[in-house]
């Protein structure tokens, strides 16, 4: 297998297509410097280059295919491991056809993986929408945090900004120790890497909380038990950010 | 804020009604306000019994001067009752709200003293809301039958959907099971609401009921078929404008009614009148197409794949050709299945490879297509019918069962109207 690494940055994915063309090489994969490869396997290391990258961003705007660095860059937030190389294999469909726009071509296995992963990350997206959870800290601002499988703080701080417009929070990927911060003005993304986060809540907290399971568990009907519907909808790797799942 | 008590009670008289959508609505934050309502709907959480949390839902009160047959909340019916104040009801929305554990709240109520008084009370709780509290998110109210027409208008430019629940298909079942209310009651606020809605469309005004109006009736408590039911249910769609029309399976909860049937019925009748009520809303199929007036739907068949069973003649489709509304009425094929293969076809023909790969489902839909001319299904109608059949792969019997024990579906009870 041909696999291509780069530094994980736009610039270095686009780098990766030019030097593709240029090469004339086609990678089964394209990935993040550190995961493991076996020996056989022939490692091509990329460098980024802003000026390669610059012509295949230019080309890929001349493409019929709308919005397709638009889509790159939400792709990019994706959790899983062969996103590089999906991300790869549908650019490659856009320039090879660029005369046509590809995006909806769904019987090609390219354009289909790549909706798909898009696909994947709106759904966690509108999932989380319904399944942060807020509590009240010391200091009076809200405070959530949660555990997704795709990059998705940014794409959801948009959503919380318009409903709680004048209250500050702030949404934690404990995951990532990524945080959306919102003071009821202004908001950041902050990637905290190894820093400590530590939070105090409000002593009214636990009252809610209290409320919170009462409503819970009243507004169950026993009888109409049906565990599997409820896990395929709320799945069990979300139960540890949620209090009414809390044991 | 309320007691933890008195929340159980008002939640436990409220959860039998089915409706928990917070969708339809795209009303807006204002200045000082918090919240607004997401078009889509959305969940935030799930109960054991596998139904969505989406809006706070709960009475303001569980007494009740009806005595409906079918309710928990009759007068006769020995169970706790509380009353909750409208302080106390924004209270708990918007801390609720503010911990985003839910999208709004579906305020209702048990006949307290008259209907007048009660949905004085109802309005005055989403007045509070909306302009004390400034919340601006999502509120299903529901309207009382009978209550004064000028209240109900006023409460529809503060809800985002109001239901006014029919609870039975016809007016004599009605007459009979809830004696107190009356077909009159019910239609007449419906058809205010559809009026006002349509002239506020007109005028482009999005302020009255942005999400429209729902209603809801139990089916199985009395003699009507789904043919009536499913007609009933268009009409609803056509004459009332309405959004939804939701079902609910009867269940026994009242042993001594000497009006009600014996037993519980089962939840597979509530499925299938669900499937036929997508058919009619989204398919385009109408009434007539799906069921004769005096039958019920098949137990066997989906509506839609007992149709195409009873059209011989209209099949197999060719999946490169067909227009769109030809697509979603083969069996197996829904909106995303159709919309896939209406893009990709533009791309070139597709074979069954394609489909495949593109995870439309074909083990029902191979029997109804054609791909470049070529047909891979079976057209003998016989065994056919023995493939699509639900009992065949022993759906039938795990759905039939989940629900039918008695003491169990605790289902309708619109513990409410």
């Amino acid at each position: 297998m041909i696999i291509f690494t780069f530094d994980g940055t736009t610039n270095g994915f686009l780098t990766c297509v030019f030097e593709s063309y240029y090469k004339k090489i086609l990678p089964d994969q394209i990935v993040f410097p550190g995961v493991q490869y076996s020996l056989v396997d022939e490692i091509v290391e990329i460098p980024t280059d802003d000026r390669k990258a610059e012509r295949v961003l230019l080309c890929i705007k001349k493409a019929r295919t709308p919005f397709v660095f638009r889509d790159l860059k939400l792709s990019f937030k994706s959790g899983e491991e062969n996103k590089f190389t999906v991300a790869f294999n549908y650019v490659k469909q856009v320039i090879d056809n660029k005369d046509i726009d590809v995006s909806t071509d769904f019987a090609n296995r390219a354009v289909l993986d790549f909706s798909d992963c898009l696909r994947r990350t709106f759904n966690e997206v509108h999932r989380f929408k319904g399944f942060i959870r807020f509590s009240q800290t010391a200091n009076g601002f809200f405070y959530a945090h949660y555990s997704p499988d795709n990059d998705i703080t940014e794409l959801l701080l948009p959503h919380f900004k318009a409903r709680y417009k004048n209250q500050a929070f702030a949404i934690h990927d404990v995951k990532r120790n990524v945080l959306a911060l919102y003071d009821g003005k202004q908001s950041k993304i902050i990637y905290a890497d190894d820093a400590a986060i530590t939070v105090y809540f409000s002593e009214e907290e636990k009252t809610f909380r209290d409320l919170w399971k009462t409503y819970y568990d009243s507004v169950n009907i026993p009888e109409r038990k049906n565990r599997k519907q409820m896990i395929g909808h709320m799945p069990r790797k979300y139960w540890k950010d949620l209090p009414e799942k809390y044991q | 804020m309320i007691s933890v008590e008195k929340l159980k009670i008002l939640t436990e008289s409220a959860k039998y009604d089915v409706s928990c959508s917070s969708s339809g609505s795209s009303r807006k934050n204002t200045r000082a306000g918090i919240g607004n309502a997401a078009i889509e709907g959305i969940c935030h959480s799930f109960t054991q019994d596998g139904r969505c949390i989406s809006l706070l839902k709960i009475l303001l009160s569980n007494f009740c001067c009806y005595n409906c047959e079918f309710c928990v909340n009759r007068t006769s019916n020995d169970i706790p009752r509380a009353r909750a104040t409208p302080d106390e009801i924004c209270e708990l929305t918007m801390s609720f709200y503010k911990r985003n554990l839910i999208e709004g709240l579906f305020l209702s109520s048990a006949i307290d003293a008259s209907p007048d008084k009660t949905m004085e009370n109802l309005y005055e709780t989403v007045y509070k809301l909306r302009k004390v509290y400034r919340f601006n998110g999502y509120i299903h109210l529901k309207g009382i039958p009978s209550a004064d027409k000028k209240l109900i208008l006023k409460a529809g430019e503060l809800a985002d959907r109001m239901s006014f629940n029919l609870e039975l298909p016809t007016e004599k079942s009605l007459t009979l099971l809830a004696p107190q209310k009356s077909k009159e009651g019910i239609l007449s606020p419906m058809k205010t609401m559809s009026d006002e809605y349509k002239n506020a469309k007109k005028l482009n005004f999005s302020g009255f009921l942005p999400a429209g109006q729902t209603t809801q009736m139990i089916v199985g408590a009395s003699p009507e078929t789904d043919g009536h039911i499913v007609r009933l249910t268009q009409g609803l769609y056509k004459n009332f404008s309405l959004k939804r029309v939701y079902f609910s399976s009867f269940v026994q909860t009242n042993p001594n009614s000497k009006l009600l049937p014996a037993s519980t019925v089962g939840l597979l009748r509530e499925h299938r009148l669900y499937q036929a009520d997508w058919l009619l809303r989204f398919y385009g199929f109408s009434a007539e197409e799906i069921v004769d007036e005096n039958e019920n739907l098949s137990v066997e068949y989906d509506p839609k794949c007992g149709w195409a069973l009873k059209h011989p003649e209209l099949f197999p489709v060719e999946v490169n050709s067909a227009p769109p509304e030809m697509l979603v009425r083969i069996p197996g094929i829904g909106f995303k299945s159709a919309y896939k293969i209406v893009a990709a076809r533009k791309y070139g023909a597709l074979d069954f490879e394609a489909l495949i790969k593109m995870r439309v489902v074909m083990k029902r839909a191979i029997n109804f297509i054609t791909c470049k001319g070529k047909f891979l299904g079976t057209d003998n109608p016989f065994a056919l019918k023995k493939l699509l059949s639900c009992a065949q792969d022993g759906q039938l019997t795990s759905q039939l069962s989940l629900f039918s024990d008695t003491q169990t579906s605790l289902e309708v009870l619109t513990g409410q109207l």
